[in-house]
């Protein structure tokens, strides 16, 4: 049996409805037992003060000692008469005086009205008194000898002896009921008092064996709660330095992420659910120049002047609108100069925790350098091709001998009508065989050593069958390729006839 | 003989006679503070009653004026300072005005040296009263209720009253029954 409720287990409706209910019961049993004490100490006090009271005014011995002073009294008067004992008649007279002062305060006060209550002592009384005051003078004038008035006066006394002793053993009798019924009901309450005391003791004996059982169940329950405590606190801190290293990787992967984000791009942007920009980190005004507050809350279309009819901007909206993930979108911002910057934008959606759609998120880079270079790069090449294209001399460009590129100038040279008719023949073919030796070993010291070598004088054949002599460089090309040589050939067929004119002329 | 010679006589003797002079003087001063010497006197401090006898006080006291014992008649009592009680008692009706003199008055006047007295009364009735009550509480031996003279039919001529009414912890059967009325005799005891 517990006193009280667990709440470990945590409490259930029922629990609680009847969780005080020991408290309860056991306030109440405190009541009702002060309250019995109570009554039964005011019985108690109620009986002691009556039976003082009884004490107090001795009724009994009151009624006694006036029946005793009329025996006195008489036994004076018959002493005197008698002459025995030396007795005077100022001692009669003083007995009498003093049988007087009980006959006629008898009544008087407290005791008296009690006394007064008794059957027949009102009568008595009156009669006493009236004969008193009838022997008053006659035993003042008492005489030894006067047997008349001794006679007199016991005759007028006679009767009143008995009625007072009557009385005397009245209040008695009622005495001895009054003091039984106080002495049996405190008897009663001592009796009570003993059940209640045993009461007490057997219910604190017991309420005291439950209190032990109780602080016995409470101290397992206690080390029950410190084990979980204990249990708890380890699973916590294993949890916390999880948690701690997990914090540590998580912020290893932020900072990885930010040196990643941060070298592949210049700054970070976000689009909301509006796809107009709701952010952008600081390093896109320390990249592009352009102040944030241009930007934010506006639509790609409205930071840049995009064609709209480009099938690029064509895809990329409807990427966004299918908040589609996209890469390399780039976008052309004018700055407050006039200045454009060109940026690179790539983005993916992010959801919120509804898992609804709340815009893109990304990072943008400023690619105006590497668009500028491009631009430079292809107009470079566009000279450089013009270049070729003009050139009188032939160019070639072979990889392992095979033919990949000739300019138009080398497609006239070797009697073919288009740069295909060349491109994957192998240039050996277009070489006399008696060179075939000696040019594949200038090839291969270029290769080997990797610088221009020495002009040689070759004699090409023609698609056309026409062999003429030429002068050829030819330098390694190692970004196009492993074994890729660019060779420039010179037609010398004329000069070799003027020389040959010369010397027939000499 | 010269006159000269003469007063050489005269002195010789005078040297002779005064120191006996002196210590027959001495001797009758000593013995005079003995028994021949006059006592104090205790009947002269208390007074020799002149009528009939109404209290007697024996015991261990220091004055006396009779053999052995104190005694006194009403007028040796009206004659002391009375002190007057108010109130109520359970054999008189009402409020009751009480006068006579201190209880503590009379035994300082008797030289009462003992810590209790046996109260006597006319029938007989004895009861003993400690000495400290007359100091703790202003206990008188009433002569006169209601400004009435006490006599033996009225519960006189003396009557030791307790003011009740003023101390609470004096209304019990203890406190009552002291209050012994027509006291003829006190008995102060060791």
């Amino acid at each position: 049996m517990s006193l009280f409720r667990r709440t470990s287990e945590g409490p259930t409706p029922l629990r609680s409805r009847w969780r005080f209910l020991p408290i309860a019961v056991l306030t109440a049993g405190v009541i009702v037992l002060a309250a019995v004490l109570y009554l039964i100490f005011v019985g108690l006090e109620r009986d002691t003060w009556q039976i003082r009271s009884e004490y107090r005014d001795n009724v009994p011995w009151y009624a006694n000692q006036i029946e005793r002073e009329l025996l006195v009294f008489v036994q004076k008067l018959d002493s005197y008469h008698m002459g025995d004992g030396g007795v005077t008649r100022d001692d009669v007279t003083e007995r009498f005086d003093v049988f007087w002062s009980r006959i006629y305060s008898a009544d008087a006060g407290n005791v008296g009205n009690i006394y007064i209550r008794f059957e027949g002592a009102e009568a008595l009384l009156d009669e006493a008194r009236r004969a008193l005051r009838d022997i008053e003078q006659t035993v003042a004038s008492l005489k030894p000898d006067d047997a008349i008035a001794h006679h007199l006066i016991k005759a007028r006394l006679e009767g009143l002896s008995e009625r007072f002793h009557r009385i005397s053993l009245m209040a008695s009798h009622q005495q001895n009921q009054e003091m039984t019924l106080h002495f049996d009901r405190m008897a009663q309450a001592h009796n009570m008092l003993m059940m209640i005391f045993a009461g007490v003791l057997t219910g604190g004996a017991i309420l005291i064996g439950l209190i032990l059982v109780e602080i016995r169940q409470i101290g397992a329950l206690r080390d029950s709660l410190e084990q979980r405590v204990r249990d708890r606190t380890r699973d916590l801190r294993d949890e916390i330095a999880q948690r701690q290293q997990a914090g540590e990787a998580l912020q290893k992967s932020e900072a990885r992420f930010r040196d990643f984000a941060g070298a592949a791009s210049d700054w970070f942007w976000e689009l909301g659910p509006d796809l107009r920009f709701s952010y952008l980190s600081e390093r896109f005004e320390q990249s592009t120049g352009i102040s944030p507050q241009q930007v934010l809350g506006k639509h790609h279309d409205e930071v840049s002047r995009p064609d709209t009819r480009d099938d690029v901007w064509i895809g990329h909206v409807e990427d966004m609108n299918a908040q589609r993930q996209f890469r390399d979108f780039r976008l052309v911002h004018m700055r407050d100069d006039g200045t454009t910057v060109h940026v690179s934008l790539s983005g993916t959606p992010h959801l919120d925790e509804a898992g609804r759609f709340s815009g893109f998120r990304g990072t943008g880079t400023n690619i105006t350098e590497q668009v500028e270079a491009e631009r430079a790069l292809r107009r470079s090449e566009e000279r450089y091709r013009r270049l070729v294209d003009l050139s009188p001399d032939g160019i070639l460009i072979h990889a392992q001998e095979n033919i990949v590129f000739a300019n138009p100038a080398a497609v006239r040279f070797l009697g073919a009508r288009h740069s295909d008719d060349l491109i994957g023949r192998n240039l050996l073919e277009l070489i006399d065989p008696k060179h075939h030796k000696a040019t594949k070993l200038h090839f291969k010291e270029i290769l080997a050593r990797g610088r221009e070598q020495p002009q040689i004088e070759q004699i090409l054949v023609g698609l056309d069958g026409r062999s003429f002599p030429v002068h050829s460089a030819s330098t390694r090309l190692p970004r196009e390729g492993a074994r890729t040589i660019l060779t420039v050939f010179r037609d010398i067929s004329r000069v070799a006839r003027i020389d040959d004119s010369s010397r027939s002329a000499s | 003989m010269t006159s000269e010679s003469q007063n050489m006589l005269i002195l010789g003797w005078a040297r002779r006679i005064v120191p006996g002079l002196i210590l027959l003087v001495l001797s009758a001063l000593w013995l005079g503070a003995g028994p021949l010497a006059p006592r104090p006197a205790a009947a002269q401090d208390l007074g020799v009653p002149e009528a009939r006898v109404i209290l007697t006080i024996s015991g261990r006291i220091d004055r006396t004026n009779a053999k052995g014992v104190a005694e006194f008649d009403r007028a040796m009592l009206e004659a002391m300072p009375f002190t007057t009680i108010e109130t109520m008692t359970p054999w008189t009706d009402g409020v009751a005005r009480f006068e006579g003199p201190l209880a503590r008055d009379l035994m300082k006047r008797v030289g009462a040296r003992g810590s209790r007295l046996l109260a006597t009364a006319l029938n007989d009735y004895a009861v003993e009263i400690p000495m400290e009550d007359f100091e703790k509480y202003p206990v008188i031996l009433a002569m006169k209720m209601n400004g009435k003279v006490l006599h033996t039919r009225t519960k006189g001529p003396l009557w030791v009253i307790y003011p009740w009414s003023d101390q609470a912890n004096l209304r019990n059967e203890t406190g009552y029954s002291r209050s012994i009325w027509q006291i003829k005799e006190l008995a102060i005891k060791k």
